[in-house]
């Protein structure tokens, strides 16, 4: 991490570069490059057992290792970060076009862009996925899918490609790195090549666990149960593979935006002046920060267990032993997912408002306090494995845990409360976000109570529970964001009636399908099968409508989103009049988002009066 | 793209910077400058978030060691190699980190790089002594304690690796000039790394050998 601080103006050290071909073709070859060497070592070289294949699932761990490292070199990590670390001068000239999106850049705004892309990519393809399941389920037999394990490998990869690239990436690595360093008067992130680096993992990533079938079947889903995983075909090889790839993406961007957050900030921006979304992002990044490593050497693990193989968590240790492991992190990843949005509530309302936000300190608070119980949960995804006596603890816990959630609540009702609230979509999206975690944090309430969860426990309950918590809070807080930042991101704005449309296309579709996966679970409707049966076929072929029309909705948003950024009617600099910095420069990627730094006079969620909120301080001197 | 804002706010200085269309030059060679007293909290405060979070993995293999071997530790695990041998060799590479770091906040490059030097072949040193137990060994992979021991030995490698190529990377550093007395933060967070990764391992030797 030495030498990598963020001072953009030198120009002078800047050399022009030789001619490269373009960085992404380039790493794609070095790509084929590494794996061809890596794996033809261990598959021919090193490990040679007479009959096997070219590619072994432990060839093939260590080829997409040297895969992955070709892929980072090539797109720009050989210029930018190893050569200068080896002592050579920087050549890597980014043109300032189209072009840059296609390379390793340190300009935060354009890592924000690529991550949002990459992220949003994700989504789709996971999304995809989704609908191809509510297919197979409109009927009690199999018919969409060739085998039982096939539909299985869908539902895992559905499940692992939103968590790991969307749920967990969107809101820290997209919205965090382009918004967070000019939230707080930045021109840059703190350690800019970590997020540059931690970009071109996530497509990574992501195309390796779309691609897992190639190996294999796998019957895990997205928490990879060990020793499960070691019965199935090769497939869960690149579902430890891939995962590793996007939380170490996370990781590294968990790690740039906490340093931003402490030690960037503009001159007068006290601790108790942090934005919002800058408090939400930093609870997220700590717990990133403790809980993906925790993850990731659990799956080294069980990869190593697979591969070797090893007995792990079955001869040795046993199954109880990954699943506390597991969840450890999976109960904080909730949070991960979660505590941006309700940050993005805070930071929309009062805006929409034009009223001061309520009870700030409280909203803070409740973000901390969630992060910090957010480890003491754990075990209520174990009921069904624990002795009662063992419950009690963790089902306290988890109830608990729903009052500094309810803080998030009460700072945003108190906010919009008599104020001349104008409902545009932003708003709207924000409100039918409160409302679906209303409902997803309630049936959480519900299942934590280990009689009701003993109950629920593997039904289509549950699978309804977190898709409210996830898809309701997360996605419609998401979407929220993008409608309010798009001016910011795009100097344009959206068309407000089909931004209504849109929001409430997917709020019908949404709860129209999710609300019906709660009233399945209670009927009986297992998860994880593809055949159920048949006097569930009526509601499920129903439910998969709604989620058709939802998948639609969704598209449909998009396409908006995506013809508004291009074509839309040219924005005000500052459309919502709100005070926090982003909107106080128009800075686009590649430009500098503050020629001057910018002094902070106050607040930025005051608007019970109109003084400025900041003034520029004389430009620096560049030497 | 930024021509197209209308602008409404009457920040003299924000108007000029949307229309002057500046570009960020992106790359700079920061390690021949010196870094403010806020840069170096900064870096250090990087390495911290480094240290903290790769401390991560290896209390979980500690536990680990726990839930699935206890305290058992067959006869026949030696104890030298993949145990004392790299702990020895990287508790010597602390000392010369540290005296390199001492050494060029003295303004003598020279002694940084021998120190330097000396540490990246302590690395090796340590990789080989590591890795040869994993390749030839009377124990059990498949035992309790061998199926822990293997993975600690594969994630001491992997990190000792890591830190021996970076430790290197100030020795080609200070040979392009780029390390002098005030630019000392490279070698200073070298070694860190190489500090922690020696700990580290020491800690994980301790619960499989000894405890
Ligand atoms: C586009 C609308 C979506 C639909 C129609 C949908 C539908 C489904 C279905 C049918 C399952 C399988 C349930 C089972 O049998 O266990 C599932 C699982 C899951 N979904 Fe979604 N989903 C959607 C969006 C999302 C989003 C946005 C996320 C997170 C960001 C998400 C995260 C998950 C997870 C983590 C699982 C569990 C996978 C596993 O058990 O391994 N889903 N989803
Ligand atoms: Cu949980």
């Amino acid at each position: 991490m030495s030498s990598t601080f963020a001072q953009p103006s030198d120009a002078q050290f800047l050399r022009r570069g030789r001619r490269i071909m373009p960085p992404v073709v380039r790493g794609l070859l070095w790509a084929a490059i590494g794996f061809f060497i890596l794996n033809t070592l261990v598959s021919e070289v090193l490990d040679r057992t007479p009959f096997a294949p070219y590619v072994t699932k432990l060839s093939v761990t260590f080829g997409w290792a040297g895969a992955t490292c070709g892929w980072l070199l090539g797109v720009g990590a050989w210029e930018l970060v190893v050569k200068p670390y080896f002592g050579y001068p920087v050549e890597w000239e980014v043109p300032n076009d189209w072009r840059r999106y296609f390379m390793m850049s340190l300009d935060h705004k354009v890592i924000g862009m690529q991550y949002m892309v990459s992220s949003v990519s994700g989504f789709f393809i996971a999304g995809f996925a989704a609908m191809w399941m509510r297919l197979e389920l409109m009927n009690a037999g199999l018919w969409a899918f060739p085998t039982p394990n096939a539909y299985l490998s869908t539902v895992g990869i559905h499940g692992t490609i939103m968590m790991f690239s969307f749920g967990t990436v969107m809101l820290v690595g997209g919205f965090g790195n382009f918004l967070i360093p000019l939230m707080i008067g930045s021109n840059s992130s703190a350690f800019p090549r970590v997020s540059a680096i931690s970009q071109w993992l996530l497509p990574v990533g992501i195309i390796t666990v779309a691609l897992s079938p190639m190996l294999g079947t796998w019957t895990t889903g997205w928490r990879g149960y060990a020793p499960l995983a070691q019965q199935d075909p090769n497939g869960i090889v690149f579902y430890y593979l891939g995962v590793f790839a996007m939380t170490t993406s996370s990781l590294l961007v968990s790690i740039n935006l906490t340093a931003t957050i402490l030690f960037q900030r503009a001159k007068g921006l006290t601790w108790n002046r942090i934005p919002m979304y800058a408090w939400g992002i930093l609870a997220a990044s700590l717990l990133n920060i403790i809980w993906l490593p925790e993850i990731q050497m659990t799956f080294v693990l069980a990869l190593v267990s697979n591969i070797v193989p090893l007995p792990m968590f079955a001869q040795i240790g046993t199954p109880l032993t990954y699943m506390e492991v597991f969840w450890l992190f999976g109960h904080p990843e909730v949070y991960i997912v979660v505590v941006p949005a309700f940050a993005l509530w805070q930071e929309i309302l009062p805006v929409m408002g034009q009223k001061t936000l309520f009870a700030r300190a409280w909203g803070i608070l409740g973000l901390v306090f969630v992060m910090m119980f957010s480890g003491l949960v754990w075990a209520h995804h174990m009921f069904t494995n624990m002795r009662n006596d063992q419950m009690l603890p963790f089902s306290f816990f988890t109830e608990m845990i729903s009052i500094p959630t309810g803080f998030a609540f009460l700072v945003s009702l108190g906010t919009v409360w008599k104020s001349k609230l104008r409902l545009t979509t932003p708003t709207l999206l924000v409100f039918m976000s409160m409302f679906n975690f209303l409902i997803g944090g309630v049936t959480g309430v519900m299942l934590a109570d280990p009689v009701i969860n003993l109950q629920t426990h593997d039904t289509f309950f549950v699978v309804g529970h977190f898709h409210y918590t996830i898809i309701g809070a997360m996605v419609f807080s998401f979407m929220a964001a993008g409608y309010y930042w798009l001016p910011r991101f795009s100097g344009r704005m959206y068309n407000e009636a089909l931004g209504r449309l849109g929001a409430i296309w997917v709020f019908v579709a949404f709860n129209g399908a999710f609300g019906q996966f709660l009233l399945l679970g209670l009927r009986g409707m297992n998860r994880w099968v593809p055949v159920y049966p048949k006097y569930l076929q009526g509601m499920n072929f129903e439910v998969s409508l709604f989620a058709f029309l939802l998948g639609l909705g969704f598209l449909f948003n998009l396409i908006h989103i995506v013809w508004m950024w291009r074509r839309g009617k040219p924005a005000d600099a500052n459309p919502w009049h709100s005070k926090t910095l982003e909107w106080q420069s128009t800075s686009m990627p590649g430009e500098t988002n503050f020629v001057s730094p910018p002094k902070v006079l106050t607040g930025f969620y005051d608007y019970s009066d109109d003084s400025p909120v900041w003034k520029a301080t004389p430009p620096k001197e560049v030497s | 793209m930024a021509d197209e804002f209308a602008i409404v706010e009457d920040h003299e200085i924000q108007s000029a910077t949307s229309r002057t269309h500046k570009p960020l030059v992106e790359t700079h060679h920061r390690a021949v400058l010196e870094l403010s007293n806020r840069e170096w909290r900064l870096g250090n405060f990087g390495n911290a978030l480094y240290v903290i979070s790769q401390a991560i993995p290896y209390f979980v293999l500690m536990n680990v060691r726990w839930m699935m071997a206890g305290s058992y530790v067959p006869a026949d695990v030696s104890r030298w190699l993949g145990g004392l041998w790299p702990t020895i060799f990287l508790a010597l590479g602390i000392l010369f980190t540290w005296i390199g770091v001492g050494a060029i906040r003295a303004g003598k490059p020279g002694t940084l790089q021998w120190t330097f030097l000396v540490s990246a072949l302590l690395g090796v040193a340590a990789i080989v002594t590591l890795f040869v137990p994993l390749r030839i060994h009377s124990w059990d992979v498949m035992s309790h304690f061998g199926s822990i021991y293997v993975v600690c030995l594969g994630v001491a490698i992997f990190y000792t690796t890591l830190t021996t190529i970076v430790v290197l990377g100030v020795v080609f550093r200070t040979a392009a000039g780029l390390i002098g007395p005030k630019t000392t933060f490279g070698p200073h967070s070298a070694a860190i790394m190489w500090t922690f990764n020696a700990i580290a391992w020491f800690a994980l030797y301790v619960t499989l050998d000894l405890v």
